[in-house]
């Protein structure tokens, strides 16, 4: 079955990906759409330049400072914010307007404030992440159930014992979850963050082959980031898989 | 009483204020002695569960005086261990996690000894083989039975069981029931509380059942339950004297029930 259902995937990406090559030019200009073969060599040429590995690399440097930096953050406010039921409550409606803020709508200021190169990914990328796993941690230190609590007391759990033993152990989907999350965030805040203004990076040749008609090229950059944000999940459901498999799966009904 | 009662209630009374003022117990005596099997049985609402909560000390008691072993207390008493109606079981631990839990916390005895006293009791109520399973990869019956088990590893001198077998089917309510009452035997000195609504259950297990008024909750009557130990629990519901007192029991039960609920 499992097997079937990939063989079927691969058949229709390489259908699509075949009509995208002899359909482009007949029903849509190739200079709009690009075709496969067309991307390809532009990859391949970026790639053979050296271009290609030092774009990936310094919108990954951006993304990864800002992502550690922001989770971090995120987790310690969480924890913090969720322990402190009146501090909480007043900060509550401040937090829910900042959240509701479209983030990409900061890029430009925070260009402004902290220049073109790494420091605006690495803020963008950063306050991305932190509102997430801020959000996630504090909704799961909350969530935690008051009669495993006080079952836990009963067993014997002091403060510190509570709160490393159930809090935490309770609130650790909602936390991996925002771990989770902020990952591919963090890479588009990166790349939106190079789409202002920036002098390399992926989110940079996107604009700069954008700028020039190159629609190979930007298809090529589309490709990669596509490529980046399919691996990193792939990995981060494995890893979610493992620390959580305490947990019944959905499709596992008989249990609840 | 022969023995010292190992608890006593005198006069306690508990309010809860919320959108109107619930009484759920008012002026209720109770003394329990060491050792002793005691159910509790009565109309639903009456403040069981409450009553419960107060002798372990998530809760106090509005008015009144709580003894333990002749001495006043508040707060929570970690001699005494709570079963509850739902499982409850840490569902990020394993079997034999759990059953570690109230051990590693306390801090007695060594991992080893730990896992080794764990072990044992695992074995003893058949789940021998399910050690790392989860919560979600156990059938209703096996997680009460490691409900039990994680509160006897740690030896409390008393144990109160809300309804622990509520929710499981005949066959293997009995199972449990026969289970209890033999580990019971290997631990003399300890005190059970057993709240249940099957008075079959509550006349089969205890040495006096406590039957409750309804809302607010007092006692309204003790019914000695005048039946040798060991006792058959597969059987004992077909003795003569057994079926005297269970009548006695349910009598005094549906006047409960009719009164009105104030």
């Amino acid at each position: 079955m499992k097997s079937r259902i990939t063989l079927y995937r691969i058949a229709l990406l390489l259908a699509a990906l075949l009509f995208w090559e002899f359909g482009s030019g007949y029903i849509i200009d190739t200079f709009w759409l690009s075709k496969p073969s067309l991307i390809a060599t532009s990859l391949w040429g970026s790639l053979k330049k050296g271009e290609l590995l030092s774009d990936l690399y310094i919108t990954l440097e951006g993304a990864f400072y800002g992502y550690v930096l922001g989770s971090v953050g995120g987790l310690a406010f969480g924890l913090f914010l969720g322990q402190s039921e009146t501090l909480a409550r007043v900060l509550q409606p401040f937090i829910l307007a900042i959240y509701g803020i479209p983030r990409i709508a900061l890029a430009p200021i925070f260009v402004l404030w902290f220049g073109i190169a790494l420091l605006s990914k690495v803020m963008m990328a950063g306050m991305m992440s932190f509102l997430l796993v801020f959000f996630s941690t504090y909704e799961g230190i909350r969530s935690v159930d008051l009669e495993l609590q006080n079952v836990a007391r009963v067993l014997g759990a002091n403060r510190w014992q509570l709160f490393t033993r159930v809090t935490m152990p309770n609130a650790s989907p909602w936390i991996i979850a925002g771990l989770r999350i902020a990952i591919p965030q963090a890479l588009v805040a990166a790349v939106v963050a190079e789409f202002i203004a920036s002098t390399a990076g992926l989110g940079y040749r996107i604009m700069a082959t954008t700028n020039t008609m190159d629609t190979s090229g930007t298809m090529a950059g589309i490709v990669v980031l596509m490529v980046l944000v399919v691996g990193l999940n792939t990995i981060l459901d494995r890893v979610e898989h493992s620390l959580l498999k305490w947990r019944p799966k959905a499709t596992d009904n008989t249990n609840v | 009483m022969a023995k010292a009662p190992i608890i006593q209630l005198s006069s306690v009374s508990r309010v809860f204020r919320g959108q109107r003022e619930v009484t759920a117990l008012a002026a209720l005596d109770l003394d329990i002695a060491e050792g002793e099997f005691v159910t509790v049985v009565g109309p639903s609402g009456c403040g069981k569960s409450t009553l419960l909560n107060l002798i372990v000390g998530l809760q106090s008691p509005t008015t009144g005086q709580k003894l333990y072993r002749g001495q006043p207390f508040s707060g929570l008493n970690l001699d005494i261990g709570y079963v509850t109606q739902s499982d409850n079981l840490f569902p990020w631990l394993t079997v034999i996690e759990n059953v570690c839990f109230g051990l590693s916390l306390r801090g007695i005895g060594s991992r080893a000894e730990q896992r080794d006293r764990a072990l044992e009791l695992i074995e003893r109520v058949g789940l021998k083989g399910f050690e790392n399973h989860y919560r979600h990869e156990l059938s209703g019956g096996m997680r009460q039975r490691v409900n039990i088990v994680r509160t006897l590893v740690y030896d409390p001198p008393v144990i109160l069981l809300d309804e622990p077998f509520g929710p499981l089917d005949a066959q293997t309510r009995l199972q449990l029931q026969d289970l209890l009452l033999t580990l019971w035997h290997e631990r003399p000195k300890t005190t059970l509380i057993f709240i249940t609504h099957d008075l079959t259950e509550a006349i089969a297990l205890g040495d006096r059942v406590i039957i409750m008024s309804a809302r607010p909750g007092r006692v309204e009557e003790i019914v000695p339950v005048d039946l040798p130990r060991p006792r058959d629990i597969y059987t004992i519901h077909t003795d003569e004297q057994f079926r005297r007192i269970y009548d006695r029991v349910w009598l005094r039960l549906a006047e409960q029930m009719k009164a009105p609920v104030s």
